[in-house]
Formats: C-alpha cells, structure tokens, sequence
C-alpha cells in the first residue's frame, strides 16, 4: 500500500464504518427511486438526453437477459420443411429453372442500363435565382446592381484567374470555396476525406453547374486514387463521380455516394 | 529562549508587537492567542500591553523604544496615548513625535545604550531620540537600506541584521553598537529581520515560519538560554552552509 | 529550488463529462435569445459568439490539462525516471500529444466555421453552421476518451505520491526484501511504514522526515532489490533503482547478518557488488541488521570476509578523506534498538560532510560567506553597556519549576466564551497611583475641547514646586532680619513698612496683569486721575440719569474674563429657588423669537425705494399680474437665455475653405 492512500490505511486500521454496508445498500436501493424522481421532474432537452439513455440501457438489459435466457426459453419446433427441399431420389437431378433465369437477365440489364441515370438523390428541391444569388451594389453612388455572389458552396478549379472587377459578374468567394469532400462508398460503407476533380452536373442548370456550385444532388467528380479501385482491365481508377447528399452550405462541409 | 509565534496566521510577529527590556507591546488581536504568547513569557516580569497606534495594529512598526522611553508617531490619538501612559511604568517615558516618516520602528532601531537611524529623520527627531531612549544616535545604512529598523534587531547583547549585510559592514556596524552581529535570515529565509523577530536581553519571539537552523542561530546570537555567538561558527557551521548554500 | 507537488493538478474529466461540461458552459455564458427579423450582421454575431466561446472552453481545458501536467524532459531526472517507471513514458507523451493534437483540430474547426458564418444570410443557416460546428468539435473531444481516461488515472496516482524532493538532504536505506529497511526507517522516523515478516512488504518508495543537527532530513524506504539483471527488474525494485540512480543521497545499505530474510550473507554482498555502479558518489554505509539473532563478532570466518570486502569497498568510494573509514560499516538491531541512532548519526554526517564539501566549492558558497560569520565588536570607548536583565528573570532561572502557573489571557477566553465573545478590559493592567481609578471614564471632548490637549501629566508637580518655590521667597524675605533684637515699637514699623510694601507690590500685580484687559481713559485725557467709574455714577445722577446701566455695563467689561468680544450672554434666569420664572421674557425667549420671525415683504424699508407700504404692496400686485400669464403657461420668461438665431445665415451659407467654419 503506498503512502498516500489514508482512506486504505484507516481502513486497514480500523475497518469499515459499523452501519457501512448498511448505508451502501440502502444507497443502491433508494437509486432506482431517486431516478425516477428525476426523470417526472426533469423537463426538456434534457429529457429527452434522458429518455434515450434510459432506453438505451433498458434495451441492453434485455437483450443480455435474452441472451442468458436464450438456453432456458421454449422455443418452437424448426419442423417446417426448408425450401427447395427434394426427397432423395430426385436429388441427383439438374433442376431447371432457366425461365427464372431469362427473366433474371432481363431485369439486370434493364436495371443497369436505367442504373446509368439512376442516382440515390433523384429529385431536388429547386433553387431560385434570389436564394443563389445576393446582388451586390456597385459604382460610386452604388446603384449599379449587376454584380452577383454566390451564396452557396462552390469549387473552383485550381488554375482559376478572377477577371477584372470591372467584368466580374459572378463572385464566387473565398470562404465558400471547396476541394474536399467526405464521400461514402456505398458498399464498402466506409468514408473517404476525397479531393474534388471538377463538377459534372448541377441539377439546378448548366450555368450553376459551370460556375460549380455545389448543392444538393449535384455530380461531382472526386479523386478516388487512394481507394485503389481498378478497372476490370486492371487500370487504377482515380476519377470517379458521386453526388452531394448534404447542404454543404449549411453543414460547412460536402458529403456524398461515390456513384459505382 | 526564543519562541516561535503567529499572529493571525502571519509570521511577521515584528509587525504586530514591540518587546523591549522594560516592557511589551503587542496588538489587539481578534483572540488572545498572540497576547498569550508574550504573556506567559513575560508577565511576571514587565508589563505586557495591548496597544493600538494610530487605530491601527501594526504597532512594531509604527513605535520605537527601549527601557528608558517609548517614541510615538505623531499620528497616534491623544487616548492611546494616554493608555499606553497608563499602562507602562513611570520610569518610561512616553513621548510622541512630529516627524514626516512616521513609521518611526522602521526607522529606528535601538538597544538601551546605541541606535540606529534613518539617514532622512529630522535633527529634532534625532535629538528626541539621544533625550528619550537614552541612547548615542547614529545615521546608518544596514546592506544598504535605510530602513535600519527593518532589517536590524539587536539587543543589549547581540543582533541581527539583513543576510546581505558584508564582513565588513558587520563589523563597523558592531563597532558602532558594541553587540555581536550576524547577518541572517527569519521566517524560512525573510530577510526583513524586524518583522519576524523582536528581542530582548534575556527572550526574543520568532515568526512561525523559522526553521530551526535560523531558530539557533537567533539564539546563540542573542545568547539566549546560555548560548554563545562563537558556536554559529563552530558547531553550526556545517548546518548552516547547507541550509544556505 | 523548484517544488515537486503533484497534487495540484486539475481533475481530468472523462470526455462525455468534458462535453456536458463545454456545452453547459457555452449555454449558460452566452446569450440564448436570437429572432429572424434581427439584422443579419446580429445574427451572425450571435452564433459566431457562440462557436468562438465553445472553443475558447475547449481550449482553456485542454491547455490546462497539457499544463499542469509535467513533462517529463523538464522535471528533475529522478522524476522524470520514477514517472516513466510506473506510467511508461510513451503512453504518457502520446496520451499528452492527442489532448495537444485535439485541442488544435477545435482551433481549426472553430476557425473554419466562423469563416463561414461569416457567408449565413438567414438564421436558419447561421443555427445549422454553429450546430455543424459545435458538433463536430465534440465528436472529436469523444474520441480523446481513452486518453482522458489514462490521464485522470495518471493524476490520481501522481498525487498520491510521497513528495520527495531530490535536491536536500536524503538518507536511502535499500537492501534485500525483508531485511529490516522498513523497521529501521520507522524506528528513525515517523513514517510509519508498513512492517510484515515476509519479502516485498514495501511496493513503493516511502519518505519519513528525521532531525539531525537543527536539519531536517529526508529518510527514504525502498522497496527490496533482488540480484538480477537490470532487464529482469519489475516496477517495484525499478522504483528502489530510480532512488539510488538519481538522488544524491547518503546510502545506507542494510545486511541481514542472521540470514532470516532468506538470503544468505554472500547473496548480499553480490547483490552490493552488483549494484555498485549506482553508488559512485554518495557516501556509502553498510549497516549490519539483527545482531540480536546474530552478532557480528560470532560470524563465520569466511562471511566476515565478505563483509570485510564490502566496508573496504564502502569506505574506498567515500569520498571522505579520514572520516570514510570507521563509519563504513556499522552494526544495529531493530529490534532492541541497539545502534540505531548511531546508524543515523553516522550516515547524516558523513553526507553532510560530502555536501558541505561540495558547497565550499560552490559559487554560492561567496553570498553566505558573511552570514557565517560574526563580528564582534571593538571596544569604542570605555562605557559600560551591561545586560538590564530584571531580577526576576534571574531568580526564575535559577529555579526553574518555581514558577507558578498564571491564568492566561488565552484560558480566560476560553473560559468565557472563546475568542470573538471574550474581550479583556484594556485597563485591566493599569500602573495608577490608585485602584479605583483604572474604571473612571475620561471623556475625549468637553465643551468643545479636546480634554488631552489641556493635560499636563507633570501638573501636580509643577504645582508643588510652584508653592515651595513662594514659600521659599517669603521665608527668604524674611529671615534676612533677626527679629529678636528688635524693640516692640521697632517691630511694630518693620510690620507697617512690610504691609505698605506688601500693597504697593499687590497693586502694581494687580495693574500689571489686568493692565491689557481693561478699557482705560488714556493719561492724557486723564491727567489727575479723575474719569473713574464712581465719578461716573455720580455725576450721572446729579444729571437726573439712572446711571445703573450705564455701571454694570463698565463692571461687565471689567470682569470680562468670560469672554473677550462681547458680553457674556446669561442663562435662563433663575429665581432664588433655582425655579424658571414663568412668563418672564428672558434673554433666551427673545432670541428664539428673533430666529423664527423673518420680516414683512410689505413693509417698506428704507433702502427699498419706496414711499411708504401702500405704494409697495401697490407695485407688487401690478408685478405679479404682469407675471401671471407667463408662469400659466410656465412660458419663457425675460430672465431665460435665450438664443435669437440659431443658424446664422452669414455663418452657414456658402463655400468654405479650409477653417472658416465659423468667420466669415
């Protein structure tokens, strides 16, 4: 026992407190009350921090003691007979079942020729010109209200020059710029930190799409060279497209599907 | 013998009391505690007094005085003055004093034949100071402050004085005084030696904080309890270069 | 000297506390009410106040934490050693390193978001950045779990450990398991360790505090060492290992002569011989422990030789020239304490010899040079300066226990009431020529005047010596002439020629003193002395005058020591019972009513410009209708300041060139 423990020590000299395990009992015994008091009494946001809480370890209460009582449990008889089940002498048999089959390639083609277009935000929610748009007021008496900015996240490619202010009409400003994005690979259903390559296709318009806004549903194409996809020709795949699931300007970052 | 004491938990006892031959003063305190101290050692012998000066406690430094007087500054009121008056003996002259620095124990430091000064006190204060106490008066330094009355405290019999007080300073200064000296420290390494010791010639009081290197040493100076200054060089000697050095 | 103290640092909440922790805080110190319709700019504002504060907390924390506790690079080798033993320096500088790495990824996110708060246009934007933010701010602190965890366990320990501090002066017993360190320690300290019959009863190291020489001195226990290789230590004899590597300390290596811990004698000395390398430098002692089961004399030739070999090797690496030899090897028993304080006393001198060495080399060694000095002083002249030392003082001396037991302020206190209710009386101790006197009350001010101001303490004895001093005058007087020679006619004429003298003396007194108070007729309106009060009176009477008040007038000036300027004013006026006469118009009642009257606004008075009171209250009745409708309205009147033109035109008009603003 080291030195400075003086509760051990005194325990050691003197033992427990005579009513010590007394009071521990009580103490847990009055807890389950002392809970419940709390959870009629308290309100709000911390209510519902609460609830959850509760629910969370009720629900793995249960299933620890389904689990402990999963031996002891009645359960009911597997007797049903498993599909695709054949008696004995049928079961050196080739069963076929080729229409199934036909119908089968049908629909997987069909399916990747619709898959071609298809993508996991297919609608989304019109963007109006004032909402993408803040008008910027120029000139000496400031009446001139040509200039736009754009209020939503953008990605501009590397190499990008601004024109002169004089025929600057669009202003796509620095602290809305991006060139990450957390893009998600569906079936490896893990999240990359992937530079952005350039943008392919903004639902809104061509214009948005050429001046690279990123909103919600927008084609991006990312840099997929650290995944190590290949091609089934073997070629190292680095530029692969997803689409933006999030609204980058309010999320102050870019989420999405890698698009395979 | 030297006693170690707190006053409201601050070990500058030097601050809050004033202990002379003739007589003690020590400030009203909250509890009795401090009073005790000075009480069970002193009472049977001289007179142990609570005093304010100028409503306030820090007494030590405020006064000075010796067995033959006390000098007050002039900011003390006329019935505090009338109560130390009343409670010291009458062979003690009490005598209050119009001058500019009027924390006159930081100015002033004496024993009943020799004291130090303050270079800026006025030359009435100094007359004032050779009348009352009794004493020859000299302007001095001490490791070059003038507060003389901080960093010195002797009595008829030795001294202390501020640790960085020079072999030679300690000398001219003995010469001066006709006491053993020794520079040193109190309360765990304060170099303001009047706040945390008084003394006299047979008892001195130390702040709380004195370790028991400085506690031997005050009293081997101060000869207390039949020690003698010689053995802070010989028997101490190795104790104090490692508590120091 | 740096001070090692451990037990300061903060508790290190685990990461979900250190959430609730920020994100409480950032609730309650920062504003909660926010519309849509503000000003977006205040929106803004609002919510990049609130991310801002968020990692502030953040980073106050996490720097406080990475603060407080020590790096092991900086704290003193022993430390630094002694922490990774039982912490393992990497986990802990990682553990550190991610709180460090944390706290500036917040930085970063807190950043980041406040730039692009910076871009919200509406309030529903601005709340889902500073959501995004603060979120991601504590995903991240959550995933410093592990790390919190491991500090807060690291602080708990760290506080619990014994402060040692490596640079005073430290005795370090060590040896094999069980062979009385811990008996030794306990019986020199007041550590009370721990003391069991079997190995390994010590885990950690233990610190007791021992006076040697008005010095306190550190005492360590360590816990036993085995003898293998260095590789092979557990923590526990790595803690003894760490001791002996890093403090400088005297060592005191303790033999079981009776081999009752289990180890035989040439064990011992093997387990010494292998750990020498960790006693280069310290003064190094070997103490041979229970001599009551086995005294050292009675020891087999050959284990004696061991030991022998041991104390040559002590006593070779002690650096100590001559006092190296006999201190080397010392025998004692914990048991019946025989040589124990031996053993202490030894091993403290020998280390306090080698540090004194060290120090005299030393550059500090030139600041205290003075301080172990004392100057005694050269005799100036030959006056006696003697002790004063009261008798009393030297009688309770010499018999020590006489000394009866006085009631103390303290147990008065105690006694009534304890301190706060207990308040002594300050003239308990009063030194007055009288008993009863000490509870007279002495006001501070009497009419008007500070009573000490008129206090002479000497003033019986001026008086005294004022009476002698008359009586001594006269005396003198008078002796000069015997009067027994002297006929009766003769004394008769010396007495008239006394008396006459006698006047003549009074009345010059007399005209001298009051000579300054008094109103004369000068000499040269008064040549023969005839302008006198009486002639006064006298001739007013035969004027027809009642000179009465014209008397008392001049005898009030003559007795006018009352008061200098004026007359004194008298007091109500009593009649011979010392009763207040009713209804008598006294000198007090007039004035009274001199006070509450104040005089008419009607009446004219010369000086006013007036005729007579008709024609006054006449002009003030026309004065105070021509006012009337002008306090009605409470209008400007004639007496407001007024400002006719507010803008000048020549001031405001025009072109101005540069400081003409306001002269044109």
């Amino acid at each position: 026992m080291p030195q400075g423990d003086h509760i051990e020590l005194h325990r050691k000299r003197h033992g427990y407190r005579l009513d010590h395990f007394e009071k521990k009992r009580k103490k847990e015994a009055r807890e389950v009350h002392k809970r419940s008091a709390f959870a009629k009494k308290v309100l709000g946001l911390k209510a519902k921090l609460y609830a959850k809480k509760r629910f969370q370890e009720k629900a793995t209460m249960k299933k620890t003691l389904a689990m402990h009582g999963e031996r002891d449990n009645k359960h009911k008889a597997e007797d049903a007979v498993p599909e695709g089940a054949v008696p004995a002498y049928l079961l050196d048999r080739e069963a076929t079942t080729r229409a199934k089959v036909l119908s089968n390639t049908i629909k997987q083609k069909r399916k990747e020729k619709a898959g071609k277009w298809e993508v996991p935000l297919p609608k989304v929610r019109p963007i109006a010109e004032d909402e993408m748009f803040k008008v910027l007021k120029s000139g000496k008496r400031r009446h001139k209200s040509w200039k736009r900015m754009v209020t939503k996240a953008t990605f501009v490619g590397p190499g990008f020059t601004r024109k002169p202010p004089k025929y600057e009409r669009f202003i796509r400003p620095m602290g809305l710029r991006f060139n990450k994005a957390h893009i998600t690979h569906p079936e490896l259903k893990c999240t990359f930190n992937l530079e952005i390559i350039g943008v392919k296709k903004n639902p809104n318009g061509p214009m948005y799409t050429q001046m690279g806004v990123l909103t919600k549903g927008t084609i991006i194409e990312v840099n997929v060279s650290e995944l190590g996809l290949v091609t089934p020709a073997g070629k190292v795949v680095w530029g692969k497209y997803a689409q933006i699931t999030n609204d980058p300007e309010n999320d102050g970052c870019i989420n999405g599907v890698l698009l395979v | 013998m030297a006693t170690r004491t707190q006053f409201e938990n601050s070990s500058e006892i030097g601050v809050f009391s004033k202990l002379t031959n003739a007589y003690c003063l020590t400030a009203i305190g909250g509890s009795e505690n401090f009073y005790s101290t000075f009480e069970a050692e002193l009472a049977d012998v001289i007179p142990v007094v609570k005093v304010s000066i100028a409503g306030t406690r820090v007494i030590g430094r405020m006064c000075v005085g010796n067995k033959n007087g006390l000098l007050l500054p002039n900011s003390t009121t006329d019935q505090e003055l009338l109560h130390i008056r009343n409670s010291l003996p009458d062979s003690v002259v009490v005598q209050r004093v119009d001058e500019r620095l009027s924390a006159l124990g930081n100015c002033i430091s004496c024993n009943d034949y020799v004291g130090l000064i303050h270079t800026d006190l006025d030359r009435e204060t100094e007359e004032l100071v050779a009348d009352v106490l009794g004493v020859e008066v000299f302007r001095q330094t001490i490791a070059g402050n003038i507060l003389v009355g901080s960093y010195a405290v002797f009595s008829n019999r030795g001294g202390l004085v501020h640790p960085q007080t020079s072999v030679e300073d300690l000398d001219e200064l003995s010469s001066l005084l006709q006491v053993p000296l020794v520079a040193g420290t109190v309360n765990r390494g304060s170099e303001v030696v009047g706040a945390g010791l008084v003394a006299n010639d047979w008892t001195a009081f130390t702040g709380f904080d004195t370790t028991a290197t400085e506690l031997s040493v005050i009293e081997s100076v101060f000869k207390l309890r039949d020690a003698q200054p010689s053995a802070i060089v010989n028997e101490m000697r190795a104790s104090l270069i490692d508590s120091m050095a | 000297m740096v001070q090692y103290n451990f037990k300061k640092i903060t508790v290190v909440p685990t990461s979900k506390d250190f959430v609730d922790i920020v994100l409480s805080r950032t609730q309650r110190q920062t504003p909660t009410v926010v519309h849509k319709h503000y000003a977006i700019s205040r929106i803004r504002q609002f919510y990049m106040r609130k991310v801002k504060f968020t990692q502030q907390t953040y980073h106050e924390k996490l720097t406080q934490i990475i603060e407080d506790f020590p790096r092991l690079d900086d704290i003193h080798p022993f430390y630094g050693d002694l922490l990774n033993v039982l912490y393992d320096k990497d986990h802990y500088k990682l553990a550190l390193g991610q709180i460090n790495t944390a706290r500036n990824l917040i930085d970063r996110i807190a950043k980041d978001y406040v730039r692009l708060l910076k871009f919200g246009d509406t309030l529903y934007r601005c709340k889902q950045l500073k959501r995004a933010a603060m979120g991601r701010m504590c995903t991240l602190m959550k995933k410093q779990g592990p790390s919190l965890a491991y500090l807060e366990q690291v602080r708990q320990h760290m506080s619990r450990l014994p402060s040692i501090d490596p640079q005073t002066r430290t005795i370090l017993v060590c040896g094999y398991p069980n062979v009385g360190k811990s008996s030794f320690v306990n019986k020199i300290t007041r550590a009370d360790v721990d003391v069991q019959p079997y190995a390994f009863t010590t885990k950690s190291l233990f610190v007791g505090h021992t006076d040697y020489k008005y010095l306190r001195w550190q005492v360590i226990d360590t816990p036993g060492i085995l003898d293998h290789p260095l590789e092979d230590r557990n923590t526990i004899e790595m803690l003894a290992i760490t001791a002996l590597a890093h403090l400088r300390a005297a060592v005191l290596f303790v033999v079981d002569l009776s081999g009752s811990c289990g180890y035989s004698i040439a064990q011992q000395a093997a387990l010494f011989h292998s750990i020498k390398p960790l006693f280069a430098n310290k003064p190094l002692m070997i103490a041979c422990n229970k001599t009551d089961l086995q005294p050292l004399e009675t020891l087999p030739e050959e284990e004696k030789a061991l030991i022998e070999e041991m104390r040559r090797e002590a006593a070779g690496r002690d650096m100590g020239e001559g006092a190296g030899d006999e201190g080397a090897l010392m025998v004692m028993s914990t048991m019946n304490d025989e040589g124990v304080v031996d053993v202490k006393n030894t091993a403290c001198e020998r280390l306090l010899q080698q540090r004194v060495e060290v120090k005299m080399k030393g550059k500090k060694m030139n600041d205290v040079v003075n301080r172990i000095y004392v100057a005694e002083p050269r005799a100036r002249d030959h006056k006696e300066r003697p002790p004063v030392i009261p008798q009393a003082v030297l009688e309770a001396r010499a018999n020590e226990p006489a000394k009866p037991a006085r009631k103390l302020e303290r147990e008065l206190q105690e006694e009534q009431g304890g301190a706060g209710v207990y308040s002594a009386k300050l003239q308990k101790h009063y030194m007055l020529a009288d008993e009863a006197w000490k509870d007279d009350v002495m006001p501070e001010i009497m009419d008007g005047k500070n009573i000490a101001d008129f206090i002479d303490p000497d003033i019986m004895a001026r008086l005294e010596e004022l009476e002698r001093l008359e009586e001594g005058e006269d005396d003198g007087g008078e002796e000069e002439m015997e009067e027994e020679d002297l006929t009766a006619e003769e004394k008769e004429a010396l007495q008239a020629i006394r008396r006459r003298k006698r006047q003549l003396l009074d009345r010059h007194r007399a005209r001298k003193t009051t000579a300054d108070n008094r109103s004369m007729v000068p000499r040269k309106f008064d040549q023969n002395r005839e302008l006198t009060t009486g002639r006064m009176e006298e001739h007013l009477s035969h004027m027809g005058i009642d000179p009465s008040a014209a008397v008392a007038r001049v005898r009030e000036r003559s007795v006018s020591r009352q008061g200098r300027k004026r007359g004194r004013s008298e007091g109500p006026s009593m009649d011979e019972d010392g009763m207040q006469i009713d209804g008598s118009q006294g000198p007090a009642h007039k004035k009274m009513r001199d006070r509450s009257r104040s005089r008419s606004a009607v009446i004219a008075v010369p000086g006013d410009g007036f005729k007579d009171s008709a024609q006054k209250i006449k002009i003030q009745k026309i004065k105070r209708k021509g006012e009337m409708a002008r306090n009605r309205m409470a209008k400007q009147g004639e007496a407001d300041r007024v400002i006719p033109n507010k803008m000048p035109k020549h001031l405001f008009s025009g072109k101005r060139g540069i400081g003409k603003t306001d002269r044109r």
